[in-house]
């Protein structure tokens, strides 16, 4: 069992959370305020709230709170439409502001004001002030690290990718049946640009820790779309049975990943690592072949896939570790790891999950989101030419997970994962196999939400109408606006828009010459009332014509392009028909003849211009959406699928078996359960050793409590 | 349904080099009537600077198109066209002010409205 009991890290931040949580079940139901917001005047405000509903994948969380202190409008004063009005104003400038934090390609805010629950009799209401921040992260991998995340922490997975990481200190405390009570420090911190991370433990019997330096780089042509490296340096001495081992080391890590493919929602990853450094091992028996104390050092190679097709995640990973203690009899171990894993969740009642380019849409739930969780896992081993393989490189098993490389984007199991025997127990009981040389592990969590509430706040669920329409604004922009910078960008619209340009040119000089002819109508026409508007129309357009063709001229823009030949143009050809039939009718029938000879040729050209800009703009728009799909995702996930609480019980089942240790193939069995609570979550699960033998304890208790920070 | 405000920020930045503001207000006086302004600004250059800065009364006839772009798929392709011509005009010292406010004024007027089969006149 091991217990991950991090303290919250800003308290002030749960007490407010916590306090929402209580008091936001005496709302009442909102009561209609159907009339003109001036005849509120007066009226005692019995609460005012900001209501952020995406606050989970936004660096937001806190706002609400910060920003209700600047409101005009306060709890147990009077309402004014002058301060409704003010209040609103506020917090859309506050959002704003905060834009220059972020460096998405598209930002959007929005911040509206509700009046609700109006009591004419006691002359009462409420106020509420929806606010909504649209934040795309740049990178999502969509990993099945990223779903187990999001399935344990359903607040906090789009936070922790899209916040700016701040230093973040927090103590640790627990306790383990191997290590017994245990205290520690985690950190984090990003400097100039670089990810600074640590972990220590310490109990009665063991020291573990390590302090990592990692960078990124961003796409490299086709090797990779992200990548990281990192410096590492772990240590680590841990009982095993009767036994010790200690290894300290430092690592050189590299891993990258390639872009999502669209079909599958796949991502290939890969990586190499080299370490060096030291370990010892206590229990050195002759029939072990361990090595009491050596330098130690390894290349780790390792590959795999894993994606998110729909609404399952899957993960597949093969690891190759070169390994030697640098002694001359022993030879070289060659350790393989195959890990493989699959989760899916449904929910319940069955919800297909919205494709990457349709509309957000109603109707929004005010209750619980149920779901059903399924969470598998098999794991298997083999080291070759084992006999100089330390012991803390050798397979021990139980209920804690070991990774193969440090990564927290990728997790490679390399040892045997069983929720029923404590830490490092299985393989290192017997005193003469220590630690196997083959393994393999099987995992099953099944867990249902019962009971809970849901993200969304009742008031945007049911409130207001514009409510998820809003969400879909930022959307729409950013893929149109995307699609038009990758379209730019081709070299086959370069190509094109040569042609496009040359015609602009000519369309620019057409264009003058219509205005140089409109100055030829005489002026007591020019004055009649029909042909006045008209003219008016036709100098407002021109205005935008000839500012969209000088710009087509310089530099092809398909936006630009499109907003000419199929708005402009056809508007500028109506009025110009009008002018021209009045203009006729008032017996300038040779001017009406020249402007409608000129409009002609300004509507060859635009045809023209269409003709030679009719490269279709379909893929861009696909490329464009596939960017923006996983912060769509996210939020759709968000509107029907998480909630701020919730209980679900879970089941699990587990297999293992280590060789040669003479411990036969083990089992796991047991109940549990899983409270959220926002980013908070609480796993406790019990698992039951069906043959265990006389040194074992009837199970063990498996628990976490973990929390990640939002901000 | 009774008069609320709405404010929709929207910064899209094309480039290291380029960003774009657009902002939407809708608010309600003491008779419920909306009154719709937009502000666009366009910021160029390395550090970004502001070029183009314009504030905007919504004509009363463009309400629902500054609603559609409000609370539905935003700038569409035409209107994002329009704001980068409306930029343009309003780089140019020859046009006066009138003019380079008219020119911002379409960014919302050519909305096409779902109803609206005929291009929007601009």
């Amino acid at each position: 069992m091991k217990p991950d009991m991090r303290p919250w890290r800003y308290p002030t931040r749960w007490i407010a959370t916590a306090l929402l949580l209580m008091v936001s079940s005496s709302y009442a139901s909102p009561g209609p305020c159907t009339d003109k917001s001036s005849d509120y005047n007066g009226y005692r405000v019995l609460r005012v709230d900001v209501k952020n509903p995406i606050a989970f994948i936004t660096p937001w969380g806190s706002l609400s709170s910060s920003l209700k202190k600047g409101l005009r409008l306060k709890a147990n004063a009077p309402f004014s439409l002058e301060g409704f009005e003010e209040d609103s104003a506020f917090l859309s400038s506050a959002l704003k502001a905060n834009f220059s934090s972020s460096h998405q390609t598209v930002k959007l805010s929005y911040a509206g004001g509700q009046i609700l629950d109006c009591d004419a009799q006691a002359r009462t209401l409420r106020v509420v002030y929806p606010i909504f921040t649209s934040v795309v992260p740049s990178f999502i991998a969509p990993s099945i690290e990223q779903q187990t995340s999001e399935s344990e922490r359903p607040a906090t997975t789009g936070a922790t990718r899209a916040s700016e990481r701040s230093l973040l200190i927090a103590p640790l405390v627990g306790y383990n049946q191997t290590r017994r009570t245990w205290g520690g420090l985690t950190f984090s911190d990003k400097i100039a640009g670089l990810q600074m991370q640590g972990q220590a433990e310490a109990s009665g019997n063991s020291l573990s820790g390590h302090f990592d330096v990692v960078g990124n780089n961003g796409p490299v042509g086709n090797l990779w779309d992200h990548a990281d490296w990192a410096g590492t340096f772990e240590y680590v001495d841990d009982p095993a049975g009767a036994a010790r081992f200690k290894e300290s080391k430092v690592t050189s890590r590299f891993s990258a990943s390639t872009r999502e493919f669209a079909t599958g929602r796949v991502i290939i990853r890969y990586g190499a690592a080299i370490e060096g450094g030291h370990q010892q091992s206590s229990a050195t028996g002759a029939a072990l072949q361990l090595t009491p104390n050596s330098s130690y050092g390894s290349l780790k190679l390792y590959v795999g896939a894993t994606g998110r097709p729909g609404r399952n995640a899957f993960t597949a990973s093969y690891g190759l570790q070169l390994g030697s203690t640098f002694i001359n009899a022993a030879p070289v171990f060659k350790k393989h790891l195959l890990d493989l894993g699959y989760n899916v969740n449904v929910p319940v009642p069955f919800r297909k999950p919205l494709g990457d380019t349709k509309d957000f849409k109603g109707p929004l739930s005010t209750t619980v989101h149920r779901s059903l969780s399924l969470e598998t896992r098999f794991t298997a081993g083999l080291i070759q030419d084992a006999s100089g393989t330390p012991l803390a490189e050798r397979f021990l098993g139980g209920n804690a997970m070991r990774p193969f490389v440090q990564d927290g984007s990728w997790l490679i199991l390399s040892n045997p994962f069983i929720r029923s025997i404590p830490e490092n127990q299985l393989g290192a009981q017997s005193g003469t196999q220590l630690g196997g040389s083959r393994f393999y592990s099987a995992n099953a969590t099944v867990s249902f939400t019962v009971w809970g509430r849901p993200m969304l706040p009742k008031e945007l669920a049911t409130a207001d109408p514009r409510f998820p329409g809003i969400l879909n604004a930022p959307f729409h922009t950013a893929a149109l606006s995307l699609a038009n910078t990758y379209k730019l960008k081709d070299p086959e619209y370069i190509r094109v828009s040569a042609a496009v340009s040359a015609k602009a040119v000519d369309l620019n000089k057409k264009l003058a010459a219509l205005s140089e002819e409109l100055k030829l109508i005489p002026t007591a026409t020019a004055a009649e009332p029909p042909l006045a508007r008209c003219l008016k129309e036709i100098k407002r357009n021109l205005l935008s014509t000839r500012g969209a063709a000088s710009l087509i001229a310089s530099q092809p823009d398909p936006q630009v392009v499109d907003q000419l030949v199929t708005s402009l143009l056809p508007a500028l050809s109506g009025f110009v028909q009008e002018l021209t039939k009045g203009l006729r009718d008032a017996a300038q029938n040779d001017l009406a003849a020249q402007i409608d000879r000129s409009m002609t040729d300004v509507n060859t050209l635009g045809n023209d211009i269409r003709t030679a800009d009719n490269l279709p703009s379909k893929k861009y728009e696909d490329q464009a959406w596939q960017t923006l799909a996983p912060g769509h995702r996210a939020i759709d996930v968000f509107l029907h699928e998480l909630n701020i609480y919730s209980v679900s019980p879970v089941a699990i089942l587990d297999v293992a078996r280590v060789w040669p240790v003479n411990q036969g193939v083990r089992y796991g069995v047991g109940p549990g359960l899983r409270l959220s609570l926002v980013n908070a979550n609480f796993t406790v699960t019990y698992g039951f050793n069906p043959q265990r033998s006389a040194q074992e304890s009837v199970g063990a208790i498996f628990f976490k409590l973990d929390v990640t920070s939002l901000f | 349904m009774p008069c609320r405000p709405i404010h929709v920020n929207l910064e899209v930045d094309p480039s290291a080099t380029q960003k774009i503001l657009l902002s939407l207000d809708k608010t309600c006086d003491a008779n419920d009537q909306a009154t719709w302004k937009m502000s666009f600004e366009l910021l160029e250059g390395k550090p970004l600077a502001t070029v183009v800065k314009l504030n905007v009364e919504i004509d009363a006839e463009n309400h629902p198109q500054a609603e559609a772009t409000a609370a539905s798929k935003g700038l569409d392709n035409n209107q994002q066209g329009q704001a980068k011509i409306a930029a343009a005009i309003a780089k140019d010292p020859t046009v006066g002010d009138d003019d380079k406010e008219d020119a911002a004024q379409q960014v919302i007027a050519v909305k096409r409205l779902p109803q609206t089969a005929a291009p929007v006149n601009a």
